[in-house]
């Protein structure tokens, strides 16, 4: 009780989506894709609005710099073949589609603006991001086509394959995980979303550390897409999430590979997409990524040299900021009372205090309920 | 007449002398025929500091718990959390306590809970020992205590 793991948990559980901001996610996103699908009466009939990005990997964050709020990204597909469809009429066409899910009744009456290549649903308090795409028919499979910032040319993608590959990265925790979870609930089992891995918590951490590290020059930060696919390299599945959080800035580099002058990340399910080829054009990007990487490094080492809450507290709000490190605060303080309560505190060697599940604590050293009192003296 | 638990067998200072000893291995215990003095060094969680706590107690009597090292920081007005104004601290009310008790179930770890909870108020202002329904102003300010080291 009070180590690293649980305070950063405690922490990271204040930036989740909640489960009634998931459901009204998916119900936003469903309602659309019903949209469109009446849209896109006269397509071949696949059409669909997924989640995609951090929502599709669990690895959420609350926007630090827009009041907490929730960013959604999907992708609405249209069922229809690559010569059918200019880049510019698609994406007309989905923000046409869009415009008319927002008038209608059920939507909660979002706001709708445009981005580059993408459509912004803009409800108070969550940002639904949808980027228009056609199924890549020549690779198949979950591959599609989305259009270039210019709106001009055709690229690949794979997020469903990507998604998938994270999945990979941390499958048989995710399945402990689950078990863990399904056994604490009593049920026979708990979806995946229910739980969050310790890769999923480490990338939410360093996306959440990267934001608060770049206020004020936001466009300088590096792209989840690479703190993402870097962090799940370097992932080695052992220790807990301090250990883990600890050690993986000081290896995430070591997936960076220059290739003749170019900085290359490839996207592991997408064969030729760089996901540093930014960085080719604007070098700074890279000087701004491992500028980020060895303050996430040091930081993170410093949690572990102190030596007192009230310092480490501090500490966690100046990584993680207010919202994290109160939540941290908290959620200490109320599982500490509340284990006290149920009679599941237990005392060890030199006063370390501990929780035990099931029944109550049986031990010897089981502490026994309390209350606090104070004034005069006696 | 008292409630079943008064009238159970007393725990003698020898024993609760023993028993701190268990917990704290490198604590030191003074005994006397009418009280027990105890010194004990305890960390309540990996991230917090260690304490040198005082535990001195006769028999029957609610023992007195202070903290010897480090000294204890007061908000600007002197006060701190659940300390009677003798500076030491305030770990039960009536009825939480007899003397069938071993202090390494009672006192000891409410103290460690106590530290733990201050630690955590001197971060955040907040005393979370009292329950998430005593955590508005009105209740916070209740709780607080002129405090002399």
């Amino acid at each position: 009780m009070g180590d690293l793991d649980s305070l950063i948990r405690g922490g990271l559980r204040a930036l989740d989506i909640t489960e009634a901001q998931r459901e009204l996610v998916v119900s936003r996103y469903t309602l659309l894709g019903e949209t469109l699908d009446e849209h896109w009466i006269h397509t071949r009939g696949d059409n669909a609005v997924s989640p995609q990005g951090s929502f599709a990997l669990g690895t959420v964050v609350r926007n630090v710099h827009r009041n907490d709020d929730i960013d959604i990204d999907c992708v609405a597909l249209k069922d229809v073949a690559k010569t059918s469809v200019s880049q510019a009429e698609l994406k007309a066409d989905v923000g046409a589609a869009a415009r008319a899910y927002a008038r209608s009744a059920h939507s909660g009456g979002p706001e709708l603006s445009q981005c580059s290549r993408c459509w912004t649903l803009s409800w108070p308090g969550m940002h639904l991001d949808i980027l228009p795409a056609i199924p890549n028919d020549d690779a198949g499979g979950s591959n599609i086509w989305i259009t270039d910032r210019e709106v001009s040319r055709w690229l690949p993608s794979n997020p469903g394959g990507y998604a998938e590959w994270f999945r990979n990265r941390m499958s048989s925790e995710l399945h402990l995980e689950r078990t863990i979870e399904a056994k604490r609930l009593e049920v026979e089992d708990v979806p995946e979303w229910r739980v969050r891995t310790v890769l999923q918590r480490t990338v939410q951490a360093l996306k959440r550390h990267r934001d608060i590290f770049f206020s004020g020059r936001l466009d300088e930060r590096p792209s989840s897409i690479v703190i993402t696919t870097l962090a799940a390299h370097a992932y080695t599945a052992s220790g807990d999430l301090y250990e883990v959080l600890r050690d993986v800035p000081s290896q995430m580099a070591d997936h960076l590979t220059k290739v003749q002058g170019r900085w290359t990340l490839p996207n592991p399910v997408q064969a030729g997409e760089n996901f540093t080829d930014s960085w080719a054009s604007d070098p700074q990007r890279a000087e701004h990524f491992f500028e980020w990487v060895e303050e996430a490094e040091r930081t993170f080492r410093s949690f572990g040299m102190s030596k007192s809450l009230d310092r480490t507290l501090p500490l966690l709000e100046n990584a993680f900021g207010g919202r994290f490190a109160s939540a941290a605060g908290a959620s200490l303080g109320q599982s500490l009372f509340t284990a006290r309560q149920r009679g599941q505190l237990v005392v060890g060697n030199r006063g370390r205090l501990a929780t035990v599940t099931g029944s109550g604590a049986a031990s010897a050293y089981a502490v026994k309920q309390h209350g606090f009192a104070g004034g005069p003296a006696r | 007449m008292g409630s079943p638990a008064a009238r159970r067998a007393e725990v003698s200072l020898p024993v609760q002398a023993l028993a701190l000893r268990s917990v704290v291995p490198d604590s030191r215990a003074r005994l006397t025929p009418q009280r027990l003095l105890w010194h004990g060094q305890v960390r309540p969680s990996p991230q917090s500091q260690t304490y040198e706590l005082r535990l001195a107690a006769s028999p029957r009597w609610t023992p007195r718990i202070t903290v010897t090292r480090p000294t204890l920081r007061p908000d600007e007005d002197g006060r701190l959390p659940h300390v009677y104004d003798d500076g030491s601290l305030c770990l039960s009310r009536p009825g939480d306590w007899y003397p069938h008790m071993l202090f390494t179930a009672t006192f000891l770890p409410w103290a460690c809970e106590w530290l733990l909870f201050y630690e955590l108020w001197l971060a955040t202002d907040l005393w979370f020992g009292d329950g998430p329904n005593h955590l508005d102003d009105a209740s916070q300010a209740a709780l607080l205590h002129p405090f002399s080291a």
